[in-house]
């Protein structure tokens, strides 16, 4: 097992109460498997992906957990130690290209800088290696661009630089959170497939952070699905696109667009909004959305439990026959 | 109980306003005591000086007994007011009264602001009495004289209390003038936009370039320079900031949907300013006007401490300063103590400036990962 | 830009009441001029036309690099500005330099030790600092340190024996002289720069960047002296150049205090006597210098932050 996440618990401690972002939350990545995060904004994926390089500043916190890679607990490494993992045997790529760039450095400082920082090659062979990183990431003419600053890039450009810095010393796990979001939609399908290329050539496990299943359904081998916090169901892909069984997941999934639904009148939608992670409700959050509800929702909160083909969810009305 | 203000919040644990309340009833209680012939004498008095000094004493005490007892009788029919605070201005209180330095500078202000409305009253001297020069000029402070005698015999104490009156009226009332005037301006140059815009704002480009001081010094010493008139002058030469940052918020703000939307179901142009680009703009003038309070005594000050702003007899804690200079070797305390005053009162407001950004600041409540 | 200042400052003169001769005749207490005298120099110095034609004369010459003459001390306004604008500008360029050294090192220091008793105390103290009226600080100052203490020089730029002093000790004689005035007009606007730069770099420090750098694994040290505060700095630029006005503002009564003859002293000395074209001059001369300083902060931006570029 590469990373194995266990019981971690992350919370915002604000003027008005405690925000339980990440509230319990287990998970595990095999190498070379890519494992996808699923939940709509303000669930707590991202907070999820930040506590696993234990980067969450304050004023949250990480309470509780074991976060454990290549066998080392990283919330019980010292500063040095979880540098050196940090952006060396795990990389990072952000949601929002424009501001994971430190606007008044050229790209090609900032790749020398990481390289300087986890190898020990000399000046001329880390230039050359900035150039072929770029390269690498599709830039054509790699060696005018090193020299370029990030409000000059476009905005795939400024992503697929993100990431040159994330794969700068080709990392065991990359995490990427909404790596495609904030682009549009024909820049998207070339990042995608940039990540799916990289990860097979350089045999990397992924961590991936999305709200969108066509994008999850693309890259991901295992699916978890988050909702306020908690954990609702864990399984592989296929199972959650074909057999679902949390009416969470079965939600997400009737409001993904199909190409056959076009033909249908319309999209079907999850009533509601996502509640006040601050003001959850009682029972199982999700309960005054679910359309399959019973008393027993509202008043206990579901706990999570193992079932047939190492599916895991998290629902009253699931249980184990099924 | 309710007899005693502030007792009663004190029992409710609202530490701040009951203290607050009871130190004011004890030196209400005070001044009346050791000053009654005083304030009934002020009370028949012709001069609107003594006259509006003693009708606040009385509208001070009243207001004081009336809102505690009124406290004590609400308190008793158990407050459910609570349940009904819940906006973001009360959210807003509750952050500012958090932060005990900005509400320690509000108390200290307001404290100022009754103690320099109520300086004929408490000052135990008549601040322009010159009486046998040769044996009361330059005493050091002492009992009799708290912050000593000038030059020429008058107690210090009792002219920085006047000097106070001065301060804070041209500081409160300048920074008045400056902000409607920058608040108009940039919200009529900002809403227009096009060729008004760009000659109004080529005019205020002219202001910004002046060094602020300079243009005060230029106009002061033009004109003779009455209380009036530095009120106005000051007014009137710090408003070019106020308007440039109204404009730019508010081209900011009129392209933003419900701006538009009230302008295409129809509401006139000095509506939509008025109900709708002003309000969302006020919070941060709010502050810059508290924080230009500070800088408006402290430039009052200055001006009068050049002896080109308000010229003795009249008490300015920046033309006391000056006196204070020209004896600066024989009495460090002619200079220590206005300067000193002045120092709090700048430092107060800008605390409390401090304070009110914070707490109206919503930006940094939330901003990441949620 | 310059015209727009000029006719301001000309305009406001001119409609103030009161008349420069009052002042003229003051001088004169002993022997009141007589009459013809006073026309006399009504027509000398043009006070006899109508204001439009003062005022377009008064531009013309202006284009010509000629301000006019003084009425006081009967000299060019141009000569007497070019004596005393080199001391300006070196008190004002010390104070400058002096809030860049102190106000940037505290405010790194406050930014990096966010919540902690030093922070606390560099920003209360900042802001005790800034909110002291600058006059009050130095006359306390030389209160302590000249009167009592003796161990600098009350005002001026120079001892009175200076031109007896040898090379060395002529240099440590100026250097005594500037420090007063140099600190309490460099501290005020360093306080504001210490807290202006705390609450840049905080800001900075809760961008995604930095956030990707420290994923990255760059060590903290890198993150914020490289990362942050390269940001965090490109705007202080701009804020001197803003401050610009209020340090000359603020050098006009430090001049005064300390006898310094530089131009806010005579500015001083100009709007005392109602002298129109010095009280031109210097207000002009104040305004100019603003402007060629946010000129040199505009083109420093240019050259630093790489967001701007020269072309647009």
């Amino acid at each position: 097992m590469l990373l194995e996440v266990t019981n971690l618990r992350t919370s915002f401690f604000l003027d008005n109460g405690e925000l339980k972002a990440v509230d319990d939350i287990s998970f595990s990545i095999e190498e070379k498997q890519t494992l996808a995060i699923v939940g709509e904004s303000g669930c707590g994926k991202t907070v999820a992906a930040m506590s696993i390089l234990n980067l969450v500043s304050l004023p949250g916190r990480i309470i509780s957990g074991r976060v454990n890679f290549e066998g080392a607990n990283l919330l019980e490494l010292n500063n040095d130690k979880l540098c050196d993992i940090r952006g060396r045997k795990i990389g990072m790529v952000f949601q929002e290209p424009a501001s994971s760039l430190n606007p008044v450095f050229t790209i090609g400082a900032q790749l020398r800088e990481t390289l300087v920082r986890h190898t020990q090659l000399n000046k001329h062979e880390i230039s050359a290696r900035a150039i072929k990183l770029l390269g690498d990431m599709d830039f054509k003419e790699p060696e005018n661009w090193v020299n370029a600053y990030p409000h000059q890039l476009s905005g795939g450009m400024k992503q697929r630089a993100a990431i040159a810095l994330a794969m700068c010393t080709q990392p065991k796990l990359l995490i990427a959170d909404e790596p495609t979001t904030a682009l549009d939609v024909t820049v998207q399908a070339e990042i995608l497939d940039l990540l799916k290329f990289l990860k097979e050539e350089h045999e990397m496990a992924m961590l991936l952070i999305s709200h969108d299943l066509g994008v999850v359904a693309e890259l991901a081998d295992r699916v978890t699905v988050m909702y306020a916090g908690k954990q609702f169901e864990n399984a592989s892909l296929e199972h959650i696109l074909t057999v679902a069984k949390h009416p969470y997941t079965q939600g997400l999934l009737k409001s993904m667009l199909h190409l056959d639904t076009i033909n249908n009148d319309f999209l079907e939608v999850i009533p509601g909004s996502v509640p006040d992670l601050l003001d959850l409700p009682k029972g199982c959050s999700f309960h005054p959305r679910c359309s399959l509800k019973e008393s027993i929702c509202q008043e206990h909160v579901p706990k999570i439990s193992l079932h047939k083909n190492n599916t895991l969810c998290a629902c009253h009305l699931v249980t184990n026959q099924y | 109980m309710a007899l005693i203000p502030g007792a009663n919040h004190l029992r409710d644990h609202r530490l701040k306003r009951g203290g607050g309340l009871l130190t004011l009833a004890l030196l209400l209680g005070l001044i009346f005591f050791f000053k009654h012939t005083k304030i009934m004498e002020f009370l028949n008095s012709k001069d609107i000086g003594s006259w509006s000094a003693a009708f606040i004493f009385i509208v001070l005490c009243v207001v004081t007994y009336t809102y505690s007892f009124v406290y004590a009788i609400k308190s008793r029919s158990k407050k459910d007011a609570d349940s009904r605070r819940n906006g973001a201005l009360h959210y807003a209180y509750k952050r500012f009264s958090a932060n005990s330095l900005a509400t320690f500078s509000a108390y200290l202000i307001v404290l100022m602001f009754i103690v320099a409305f109520l300086a004929p009253i408490i000052a135990p001297y008549d601040p322009h009495l010159i009486n046998d020069v040769i044996n009361t000029r330059y005493l050091s402070p002492s009992f009799t004289h708290l912050f000593g005698t000038d030059s020429l015999g008058r107690d210090l104490f009792s002219r920085a209390l006047f000097g106070a009156r001065i301060s804070l009226s041209i500081g409160i009332l300048s920074v008045l003038i400056s902000m409607s005037l920058g608040t108009i301006y940039g919200a009529v140059a900002g809403y227009f936009g096009g060729v008004i815009d760009n000659i109004l704002m080529r005019f205020v480009d002219v202001i910004m370039a002046f060094p602020i001081f300079f243009l005060m010094l230029l106009l002061v010493g033009v004109f003779d320079a009455s209380i009036l008139m530095l009120i106005l002058i000051l007014g009137f030469t710090s408003w070019a900031g106020t308007a440039r940052y109204i404009r730019g918020e508010i081209l900011s703000l009129r392209e933003r949907e419900f701006i538009e939307s009230s302008r295409a179901i129809g509401l006139p142009a000095h509506l939509i300013i008025w109900h709708h680009l002003i309000p969302n703009a006020l919070s941060p003038v709010l502050v810059s006007a508290t924080l230009m309070v500070g800088g408006m005594i402290m430039a009052e000050a200055g001006l009068s401490f050049l002896g080109i702003g308000l010229r003795p007899p009249t008490p300015s804690w920046g033309n006391m300063i000056s006196e204070g200079q020209e004896a600066v070797f024989t009495g460090w305390w002619i200079a220590f103590f206005p300067g000193l005053l002045l120092t709090i009162t700048i430092l107060s407001f800008n605390l409390l400036a401090d304070g009110l950004r914070d707490a109206l600041d919503t930006k940094t409540l939330m901003r990441k990962y949620v | 830009m310059l015209l727009g200042i000029a006719s301001l400052v000309f305009f406001i003169i001119h409609i103030a009441p009161g008349d420069p001769l009052d002042m003229l005749i003051n001088q004169y207490q002993r022997n009141v001029p007589s009459p013809e005298t006073i026309e006399a120099f009504r027509i000398k110095y043009g006070l006899d036309q109508p204001i439009h034609i003062q005022y377009f004369k008064w531009l013309q010459n202006c284009l010509a690099g000629d301000l006019g003459e003084s009425f006081r001390y009967h000299r060019p306004v141009t000569t007497l500005i070019t004596e005393r604008i080199p001391f300006t500008i070196q008190l004002t360029f010390l104070a400058l330099l002096f809030d860049a050294l102190f106000g940037i090192l505290l405010g790194i220091i406050s930014a990096v030790k966010q919540y902690t008793l030093t922070d606390k105390i560099i920003s209360v103290g900042s802001l005790i600092i800034y909110s002291i009226p600058g006059f009050w600080l130095a006359l306390m100052l030389i209160l302590i340190f000249s009167v009592n203490l003796g161990w600098l020089p009350l005002s001026q730029t120079r001892s009175l024996d200076y031109d007896l002093l040898s090379g060395v000790d002529q240099f440590k004689d100026r250097l005594m002289h500037l420090i007063l005035p140099v600190f309490v007009l460099g501290i005020a606007s360093a306080a504001s720069t210490a807290r202006y730069l705390r609450s840049r770099l905080l800001e900075v420090l809760n961008e995604e960047f930095i956030l990707a750098a420290r994923a990255r694994g760059i060590k903290e040290k890198a993150v914020i002296f490289s990362h942050a505060l390269k940001n965090a700095l490109i705007p202080i630029i701009t804020i001197y150049g803003m401050s610009l006005p209020f340090l000359l503002g603020g050098s006009v009564l430090i001049e005064s205090i300390f006898s310094w003859p530089g131009m806010g002293s005579l500015a001083i000395e100009a709007v005392q006597n109602r002298d129109y074209p010095l009280i031109l001059a210097t207000t002009m001369m104040g305004a100019i210098l603003v402007v060629l300083g946010n000129l040199l902060a505009d083109i420093m931006y240019a050259i630093v932050d790489p967001r701007v570029s020269y072309d647009t």
